[in-house]
């Protein structure tokens, strides 16, 4: 125990005086997400030709006159009717742009010289399509009230916002990049440190001082894992404050998620360094591992993008699977397959490639 | 004498190559033992089985009472070892490695002191990374003092050191002898063999070629004063070996050692061939017998180069 603390202390302040390291697995996923989120973020996000639903509650004579208006305001591109359910929940497709009931009792209201009120129902999270549709339809209100009566005032517009679950590149991306940060701490964090440090001989002397292999790998696992979590903290905390994802897993799940991915790929990585005989030897199998891994497994986009032939190479990976749970459990992607399966792929890399380190670590 | 280190017919074959073919010796308690030999002599081969980092293919090894092996953490924890080559983590400062392998054993000195014997004190808090080479290896030695062991097995201690830097660590060495301390080191400087060890032991290719104290060694094989002679003209058609006291010429070409029992005799008969111009000496130079000595009749080698 006492052997187990002062490894995981050590192990703590080489990394955090190491620049290198802290820049590849803090910061360089950071500025990967940073770059990531400008380029793609401003995806036709607000549009300015605006998709409309009415639901009409009541025919009368004003109701035709009210659509056909509505029709020929040079902003609105279509004219849906149907009903509150229907187009509500087409708002929140992101199919219309705004839904506007028009009440029962209008024309009555309108002959007795009362008020009517119409709702709007708006998407809340596009701040610039919302301001437009909002004032193009208190315009049209004001003027359609001017010609049927003669009067003002009496027909009265009531948004109220809808949440709209968005769904955007960068929420898809960021649990992505995440994914690539655990997979490359397990893959140069752990395999590239302990192949360099067996070459440069450290471990042989480690190997000579009374120390089990398991409290050795204990300390320097415990640490990665550590890492891990941080570096998770941090990507979340900057895709929340910048790019106003929304995480809708609890906290313990996503981290448990996270975890199990650092195991996975620690593991990995020190079967890889079990295996790789010299620095250069580990780096480009390291490399031959990192980038169809990266490219291949989804993270950055969809897997259908891909051509059907490499399917089975994608179903394979096991970042697939971690960047297919993280997204889940994060930001409510669909899966791709239901989070037991991914949960259950990534056990059984953990327990396969932490079998053969067992089996074949050397300390020189 | 109380045996630390005992081996027996010790072999070690790495495919086709025998590193150590068939080699006995024993250490006593509180001696300074050296094995002595070129690289690739089977120095570091014998003392990794003795540290229990390889497993030898025939022979048998007992050390402080046991038998060496990967797993025998209990003798482990009783030996003090510096490896060759090796490094610690670059980031961690002097202080810090050593309270990290403190931790790794059951018992530990004092840091302070260990920091004060190796005269790290300036040191203590710079990175490991950033020490000169000097100062590496007495971390290395302090490192192998750090479970207070019984034995302590040093591989080339001072290789690729400079000569003020070597002195310092020899000293570091010699002390360790005042504290009653079993040092088995190794070195293919024949100096150094001769400064600090009790006895050696010379290895060339897997065998020993000789054993004893660096003075019984010398005595055992020289009589004789070594003139090293520099000859402008390697074709020239002289037999030195049968000028007036030589006993031996060892060398050929430019560059020849005789080993003399008259060495005035020689000196003289060597200045008569040179004034007639029989020869052109270049380089003349009486030195004193060392373990060099012993090393180049034994294998018609130098040891360096």
């Amino acid at each position: 125990m006492r052997a187990f603390v002062a490894l995981l202390v050590a192990e703590f302040k080489h990394f955090f005086r190491e620049r290198m390291a802290l820049f590849w697995m803090f910061l360089f996923p950071i500025f990967f997400m940073l770059l990531f989120g400008f380029v793609f973020g401003g995806d036709g996000e607000d549009r300015v030709s605006l998709r409309l639903g009415v639901v009409v509650e009541g025919q009368g004579p004003a109701t035709e006159g009210l659509l056909r208006g509505l029709s020929r305001i040079p902003l609105v591109s279509e004219v849906h009717v149907g009903t509150r359910e229907e187009e509500l929940s087409a708002l929140r497709e992101r199919k219309r742009d705004g839904v506007l009931i028009v009440p029962g009792d209008l024309w009555d209201r309108l002959r007795a010289g009362e008020k009517s009120r119409f709702v709007l129902y708006y998407d809340a999270s596009r701040t610039t399509t919302y301001r437009i549709l909002i004032s193009v339809m208190q315009e049209f209100l004001a003027r359609s009230e001017e010609v049927l009566t003669g009067r003002v005032r009496s027909l009265e517009l009531a948004p109220e916002p809808v949440q709209v679950r968005r769904f955007r590149a960068i929420d898809y991306m960021v649990p992505g990049i995440l994914a690539m940060t655990l997979m490359q701490l397990g893959l140069f964090g752990v395999a590239g440190t302990l192949v360099a440090r067996r070459e440069h001989k450290i471990l042989r002397r480690f190997w000579a001082a009374p120390l089990r292999r398991s409290v050795f790998a204990g300390a320097l696992i415990s640490h990665r894992l550590a890492v891990s979590l941080i570096q998770a903290a941090l990507i979340l905390a900057v895709a929340v404050a910048v790019f106003d994802v929304a995480l809708v897993g609890s906290y313990a799940l996503m981290a448990g998620v996270v975890l199990l991915g650092a195991v996975t790929f620690v593991s990995l990585g020190y079967m890889i360094a079990s295996f790789a005989r010299s620095v250069e030897g580990s780096n480009a199998l390291l490399q031959i591992i990192n980038f169809p891994m990266m490219f291949l497994s989804g993270i950055f986009w969809p897997i259908e993008w891909m051509p059907g032939f490499l399917r089975p190479v994608i179903y394979a990976l096991p970042l697939t699977y971690l960047g297919d749970a993280l997204r889940q459990v994060m930001v409510g992607a669909t899966p791709l397959v239901p989070l037991w399966i991914d949960v259950a792929v990534l056990g059984g890399w953990t327990v396969a490639t932490a079998a053969l380190s067992m089996r074949f670590f050397r300390w020189e | 004498m109380d045996t630390v280190v005992s081996v027996a017919g010790l072999v070690k074959r790495y495919g086709d190559v025998t590193a150590v073919d068939g080699i006995s010796f024993e250490v006593g308690r509180g001696e300074i033992f050296g094995l002595l030999g070129p690289n690739g002599a089977g120095k570091t081969t014998t003392v990794e089985c003795i540290e229990g980092l390889r497993v030898p293919d025939a022979g048998r090894i007992e050390v402080l009472g046991e038998v060496p092996s990967p797993a025998n953490y209990a003798l482990k924890s009783r030996l003090g070892i510096q490896l060759q080559g090796t490094a610690f983590l670059s980031r961690l400062t002097v202080e810090e490695t050593l309270r990290l392998f403190a931790a790794l054993y059951p018992r530990h000195r004092s840091i302070r002191e260990l920091i004060e014997f190796a005269a790290l004190g300036e040191k203590r808090r710079a990175q490991v990374g950033k020490l000169s080479g000097g100062q590496r290896q007495r971390l290395a030695v302090a490192l192998a003092l750090v479970n207070d062991p019984e034995l302590l097995v040093l591989d080339e201690p001072t290789a690729g050191l400079d000569p003020q830097a070597r002195r310092a660590l020899w000293e570091l060495i010699l002390s360790l002898k005042g504290e009653g301390k079993t040092v088995l080191l190794t070195t293919h400087y024949m100096e150094e063999a001769e400064y600090l060890c009790d006895r050696v032991l010379i290895l060339d290719h897997g065998r020993i070629i000789a054993q004893g104290s660096p003075e019984a060694l010398i005595a055992e094989h020289f009589r004789e004063t070594p003139i090293e002679v520099v000859l402008a003209d390697a074709g020239a058609d002289v037999d030195l070996s049968s000028l007036p006291g030589v006993e031996r010429a060892v060398g050929d070409g430019e560059e020849v050692v005789l080993y003399s029992a008259a060495p005035v005799e020689t000196i003289q008969a060597l200045s008569d061939l040179s004034r007639r111009g029989t020869i052109e000496l270049r380089d003349l130079r009486l030195r004193r017998i060392s373990l060099e000595d012993v090393y180049l009749l034994l294998t018609g080698r130098r040891i360096r180069g």
